[in-house]
């Protein structure tokens, strides 16, 4: 009998993760609200507000925002994957800099990778954070000293993101031009609508004008909001491309 | 005179509405045909990324070739296949059709794939090599690989969902018949099944 409902069970399951393959996904994608989030314990209490309050500071002087995530495990997944998913899960930096940049270590299976915001790739480059986890993270891992690897690599990232300079800012061409687009439509209708409503009142043709105004006035909108709150971490809206690297220790 | 007035003035009213609802089509039409265009933009963009990506390859390649060399120099083999593939794909020339012509884009997809598994086995050979897997050049230049490879797997995954949503787009009514019109075709989705371009060399010398 009891065979049977775990059979039952096991197919439901099965059904349910062909339908939604979202939900057969191993391992879910964590959703960042602190510079330092501790999934697998890695710190202690003190060591880990004293590496968030560095952080916070740290993109209160450079705007850079360097997170760090630590998890049990990837069940199954590789760290480059599960990576780019956090990364565009949590679009951590500017919208505009894309000067993110994540340290995600996996205890068990003893991955470590530092995913790399495209705008901070130029200075942190795939060899330069391939180093750093060699160099200072690797070494301390390996000897279980985690707030160690954690701290030195932080160090290291911080002074390499440092030299960024961000003159050359993404222009956003395509906002412009969409709102141009949309403004100009919008003019052509109220002209149109205003003739129209004047010389005859058709409320019907001025209500399916009225419908067409609110729908292209509704396309220039879309300003995304900045991420510069106090105390916890969100992200601005960086992209990632892949870059970075990762270790195993 | 009089009594035509009011006609007059249906009729106005009659050829207004059809204006109006021939500017709404046309403003209706204009504005499909546009995000065609924007999504269609955004695969190309999505495309070049890619293109860029298998450049950073082909630059990182003779390093690469010339640092095992030096501590591996009679597995000639391997270099002769790495330096092959490289020569393959960097002699067919990629121009924008590729993205329209199904057999080219399988072409290139191959020639690709044969790049990835002659490093995958360059990497497998240095492997044997314990002073080279020690040197910090070597480790620089296969650092820059991996991050290669790892990008590339981004840029294909976010090309394939340019794609889709650009096709998805072109599919649904009315737009299917302004893409007709207007000469917008489905496009080529990266084939991510194919076996030798999913596995990138990914070499972990610690384990």
């Amino acid at each position: 009998m009891k065979k049977k409902t775990k059979n039952i069970t096991k197919f439901l399951l099965g059904i349910i993760c062909i339908l939604f393959p979202i939900f057969s996904s191993a391992l879910e994608i964590p959703s960042l609200t602190n510079f330092v989030t501790d999934n697998a314990n890695l710190l202690t209490e003190e060591q880990r507000i004293e590496i968030e309050q560095d952080l916070q500071n740290f993109e209160q002087q450079t705007s850079d925002q360097i997170v760090v995530l630590t998890v049990n495990s990837l069940e199954g997944d590789t760290i480059e994957n599960f990576g780019i998913e956090v990364a565009k899960k949590n679009q951590v930096g500017d919208k505009d800099k894309d000067n993110g940049v994540i340290l995600i270590v996996s205890k068990e299976d003893q991955d470590v990778r530092i995913e790399v915001g495209q705008g901070l790739e130029e200075y942190l480059t795939d060899a330069k954070s391939s180093y750093i986890i060699r160099h200072s993270i690797i070494p301390e891992f390996k000897q279980d000293k985690y707030y160690e690897g954690i701290k030195n690599g932080i160090e290291e990232i911080k002074k390499t993101a440092s030299d960024a300079n961000y003159l050359n800012d993404k222009v956003k061409e395509d906002d412009t031009e969409s709102l141009i687009y949309g403004i100009l439509n919008l003019v052509i209708l109220v002209v149109l609508f205003i003739i129209i409503t004047r010389r005859h009142k058709n409320n019907f043709l001025s209500g399916i004008l009225f419908d067409q105004m609110f729908f292209h006035n509704n396309k220039g909108g879309g300003f995304g909001s900045g991420g510069f709150g106090s105390g916890g971490f969100h992200g601005g809206g960086g992209s990632f491309g892949g870059g970075g690297a990762s270790g195993h220790w | 005179m009089k009594p035509e007035k009011p006609k007059n003035k249906k009729a106005l009213t009659i050829i207004l509405i059809i204006l109006g609802i021939i500017v709404i089509l046309l403003i209706m039409f204009i504005s499909k045909r546009n995000t065609l265009v924007k999504k269609s933009q955004a695969v190309d963009s999505a495309w070049s990324n890619v293109l860029t990506d298998y450049q950073r390859r082909y630059d990182l390649i003779p390093n690469l070739v010339a640092t095992v060399q030096a501590y591996a120099g009679h597995e000639t083999e391997t270099f002769t296949q790495v330096t092959q593939a490289r020569a393959n794909a960097t002699s067919f020339t990629v121009t924008k059709d590729v993205l329209d012509d199904p057999v080219a884009f399988q072409k290139f997809q191959t020639l690709q794939g044969d790049i990835e598994a002659s490093l995958s086995r360059l990497l497998a050979v240095a492997e044997n090599y314990p002073d080279l897997k020690a040197n910090e050049t070597f480790l620089t230049f296969q650092s820059q690989l991996e991050g290669t490879e790892n990008r590339i797997a981004v840029d294909r995954k976010n090309f394939n969902e340019a794609v889709q949503d650009y096709n998805t787009y072109l599919q649904m009514f009315p737009n299917n018949i302004i893409a007709s019109i207007s000469n917008f075709k489905e496009k080529t989705y990266f084939n991510l099944q194919n076996p030798e371009a999913e596995v990138a060399p990914k070499v972990n010398f610690d384990k």
